[in-house]
C-alpha cells in the first residue's frame, strides 16, 4: 500500500518536472525582440514600471521586473525540448516611490495647493491620522458628552419650571405643566405649546355642551385681550399671529392649489408628468433599481 | 510747477524695478535711449502693456511715451488698487507683470483684486506656481499675510496662453523689520508638476524622475501633480515642474523647469532637481530670484536696522541696490558672514529702514 502511494507520488513528480522543463525559462529570444522595437515601447507601456536611475541598466528604456541582465544570451535553436535548466536570476530592487506618503498627505495636499497663504505655510507636526478614524472619534466623544449633558439638564432645569414655588401652582396646574414640558422635549409639539396641547386634549374629553362653552369663553377672552392691547397701544399689525384667536389660520398655507388631477401638474394648458408618475400609472419599472439616485433618506433607519 | 524731482535713466533693462521705485517714492522718472540702436527700436508690446497696467492700478499717474517709443516719462500717482482686470500680451508670461505689482500692492489705497489673463508658465519669468508658494510667503515675513491669495483659475502655456489668475493682497500701514540670519537645515521639499493638453502621465514621469534624485536626502518629499482639464487647461500643450525646499527656519529655495519641444519629461525633471540642489548649496535665507523683493521690503521697513543673510547678489540685484540709493538714499551694509572661512560665500545684508508708511490707505 505504502510503496504504491510512493510510486504514484514519484510518477506525479516526474510528470511535473517534465512539464516544467518543457518551458524555456531563461527567455532570451523575447528579450532580444523587445530591445529591437523598444523605441516605440516607452510610449505604450505602463509608466508605473520605470524605476528611475537606481535600476542602472545599459539602456535607458524601461525594463521589466525579473530582468536577468547578468545571464548572457544563450543560443536557442528551437529544436531541443529543454534548452536550459538554468533558473533565472531574480533581481530585487527597491521601489523609488514612497507609498505611505501618498496616503497621509491628502489633507497636506489640500493645504499646500490652497490659495490662502496661511494654510500653505502652516507646519504639520504630528503624523496625520486617517480621516475616518478622526470622525469616529469625534462622534464617540460627542455622543458621550451629549449623554452627560442631557442627564445633567433633565435633573436640574428642563422639567422643573413648574416647581417654582413663587408661582403658587395647584397640583393640577403643576401636573399639566409637567406633561406639557415632556411633550415639548419629546418633540411632539412646538416649544411653548406643550401645555396648550394638553389642555386641548382634555377639553375634547368633555361633553359637547361643556366643550363648546369652553371654546366660546376662550374666544371671548382673546377678543378682550386684543382690545385691551389696542387701547394700551401695544398692538401692531405684525403681531397678528400673537393675538390669533383660532389655530386654524396656520393651516391656510397648505391649501392645495390647482386642479389636482391626481398625477402630474397642470399648468399653461399642459399636463406635465414625470417619469415616476408614468411608471406608477403603467405599473412598470418599480423593481429594477427603484431609487434611480433619489430617495436618499432610505438609508439607515 | 513740478516740485517733485526727476530721475533719469537710460536703457530698457531693469525697467520694471525703476518704475516700481518711482511709484513708491513719488519721484518722476524718465527713461530714454530704449533700444535706440536696435533693429526694432522703442518699447516692446509687453512693456507698453505693463505701463498701461500701472496706469490702471494707480490714480493720477501720467505716462508720456515719445513718438519713436524710445523714451518714456512717468509721473506717478497714488496706488489705488481695487478690482482690476488686465489682459497680458502673449509675448511674456503673467509673472513678468505680477512681480512689480507684488512690490506695490501692500501700499495701495484699497486691497488689490487683480485678474490677469495670459500665459501662466514661461521659462523667462517666475511661473504662477512659484509665485503662489514662494514669493507670497516671503511677503509674510514682513507682516503681510491676512487675505493674501493667488488663485490660479486656468493655466495657459505658450504660445497661445489662455490662463487666468486672480491676485488678492491686503493693505498694510507699514512693513515689519526683518531679522533673518539663520538659514536652518532643509526639512521638506515640495513640488508641483503639471501638464496641460498632453498625456497626463507626463506629470507622473516628472515626479518619478525627480524623486529618483531627491529620495536619498530627506524623507519628507511630496510632489503633487496638478490636474487641469478641459477649458481650464488653456490653449496650448506644455508641462512644467516647480520645486521648493523649505528649511527649519522657513527659508525657501525654489527652482523650476518648463517644457521645450523635443525634451522628455525626465530631462525637465532632472533639470529642475539639479537647479534646486545648486540653489540649496548656495545657501542663504532667501534665494536669488527673490533677493530684490526682500531688499526692497527691508528698505521700506520701520526705522530700525534690518538684517538678512543671503548669497552673493545677482547682476539684477546689484543694479537694484544702486537704484535704491538713487531713489531712497538708503545704503546697504554688506559683510561676509564668516570672514575667516573663504569657501563660505554668504553675505549679511543690513540696512536702516526708511520708515515708509502707507498714506494712501483709506481709513474706513
Amino acid at each position: 500500500m505504502e510503496d504504491e502511494g510512493a510510486r504514484l507520488l514519484d510518477l506525479l513528480q516526474a510528470h511535473g518536472q517534465q512539464f516544467l522543463n518543457s518551458f524555456d525559462l531563461s527567455q532570451p529570444p523575447r528579450k532580444k525582440q523587445r530591445l529591437e522595437d523598444s523605441p516605440e515601447e516607452p510610449e505604450n507601456k505602463d509608466f508605473e514600471e520605470w524605476r528611475g536611475f537606481s535600476n542602472a541598466t545599459v539602456s535607458t528604456y524601461p525594463s521589466e521586473e525579473n530582468n536577468d541582465d547578468d545571464t548572457p544570451y544563450e543560443y536557442d535553436d528551437g529544436f531541443t525540448a529543454s534548452s536550459s535548466t538554468k533558473m533565472p536570476d531574480v533581481v530585487v530592487f527597491s521601489d523609488s516611490r514612497q507609498r505611505p506618503s501618498e496616503q497621509f498627505s491628502k489633507a497636506q495636499k489640500k493645504a499646500f495647493m490652497a490659495t490662502k497663504l496661511t494654510s500653505i505655510t502652516e507646519t504639520d507636526g504630528a503624523p496625520h491620522r486617517d480621516e475616518d478614524d478622526t470622525q469616529n472619534d469625534h462622534e464617540d466623544t460627542s455622543n458621550a458628552q451629549n449623554d452627560a449633558l442631557l442627564h445633567r439638564l433633565v435633573h436640574t432645569k428642563l422639567l422643573s419650571g413648574s416647581l417654582n414655588p413663587a408661582l403658587n401652582l395647584t397640583h393640577a396646574q403643576r401636573d399639566k405643566a409637567l406633561s406639557g414640558r415632556v411633550l415639548e422635549l419629546a418633540g411632539k409639539t412646538k416649544l411653548g405649546k406643550g401645555e396648550v396641547a394638553i389642555r386641548a386634549a382634555e377639553r375634547n374629553k368633555a361633553s359637547k355642551r361643556v366643550r363648546e362653552g369652553l371654546l366660546r369663553k376662550k374666544d371671548e377672552r382673546e377678543k378682550q385681550q386684543l382690545e385691551e392691547a389696542k387701547n394700551l397701544g401695544n398692538y401692531h399689525p405684525t403681531l397678528k399671529k400673537l393675538f390669533d384667536t383660532s389655530s386654524g389660520s396656520s393651516d391656510r398655507q397648505r391649501r392645495v392649489r390647482g386642479l389636482g388631477m391626481g398625477v402630474g401638474r397642470f399648468s399653461g394648458g399642459t399636463l406635465k408628468l414625470s417619469k415616476q408618475e408614468i411608471n406608477s400609472v403603467t405599473g412598470r419599472g418599480v423593481h429594477g433599481a427603484a431609487r434611480h439616485g433619489h430617495n436618499t433618506s432610505r438609508g439607515r433607519r | 510747477m513740478e516740485s517733485r524731482s526727476l530721475v533719469n535713466f537710460s536703457g530698457h533693462q531693469y525697467l520694471r524695478q525703476r518704475l516700481v521705485l518711482s511709484i513708491l517714492t513719488g519721484k518722476n522718472v524718465r527713461i530714454d535711449k530704449i533700444r535706440s540702436q536696435d533693429k526694432d527700436p522703442g518699447l516692446r508690446d509687453y512693456e507698453v502693456s505693463l505701463l498701461r497696467l500701472l496706469e490702471k492700478v494707480t490714480n493720477g499717474s501720467v505716462i508720456e511715451i515719445s513718438v519713436t517709443g524710445t523714451a518714456v516719462l512717468l509721473k506717478p500717482g497714488v496706488v489705488s488698487g481695487g478690482p482690476i482686470i488686465h489682459d497680458c500680451p502673449l509675448s511674456r508670461s503673467i509673472g513678468y507683470f505680477l512681480e512689480p505689482l507684488i512690490m506695490i500692492a501692500p501700499f495701495s489705497k484699497k486691497p488689490f483684486q487683480l485678474t490677469l489673463r495670459g500665459i501662466t508658465t514661461d521659462e523667462n519669468d517666475l511661473s504662477v506656481d512659484l509665485i503662489r508658494t514662494v514669493t507670497l510667503p516671503h511677503l509674510q515675513l514682513f507682516g503681510i499675510s491676512d487675505g493674501l491669495e493667488l488663485r490660479i483659475k486656468r493655466r495657459g502655456a505658450p504660445p497661445e496662453g489662455g490662463g487666468e489668475v486672480q491676485f488678492l493682497c491686503p493693505i498694510v500701514k507699514e512693513v515689519k523689520t526683518l531679522n533673518f540670519v539663520d538659514p536652518g537645515k532643509i526639512k521638506r521639499i515640495r513640488g508641483i508638476a503639471h501638464a496641460v493638453r498632453v498625456n497626463p502621465q507626463f506629470s507622473n514621469r516628472m515626479i518619478d524622475a525627480s524623486r529618483s534624485v531627491l529620495n536619498r536626502f530627506i524623507p519628507d518629499i511630496y510632489l503633487y501633480s496638478d490636474v487641469y482639464k478641459g477649458d481650464e487647461s488653456g490653449k496650448s500643450p506644455g508641462y512644467a515642474l516647480s520645486l521648493l525646499a523649505e528649511s527649519t527656519t522657513s527659508a525657501i529655495h525654489c527652482s523650476e523647469a518648463v517644457s521645450t519641444p523635443g525634451e522628455t519629461p525626465e530631462d525637465i525633471a532632472l533639470l529642475a532637481t539639479r537647479a534646486l540642489l545648486s540653489e540649496i548649496r548656495h545657501g542663504g535665507c532667501v534665494d536669488r530670484k527673490h533677493q530684490s523683493l526682500v531688499l526692497l521690503m527691508m528698505v521700506l521697513g520701520s526705522e530700525d536696522i534690518g538684517q538678512c543673510r543671503m548669497e552673493e547678489p545677482s547682476v539684477r540685484t546689484i543694479q537694484f541696490l544702486r537704484d535704491i540709493k538713487i531713489f531712497f538714499g538708503s545704503v546697504f551694509n554688506i559683510t561676509p558672514i564668516d570672514p575667516t572661512d573663504s569657501s563660505n560665500t554668504e553675505l549679511l545684508y543690513s540696512c536702516l529702514g526708511t520708515g515708509y508708511v502707507n498714506v494712501n490707505r483709506s481709513l474706513a
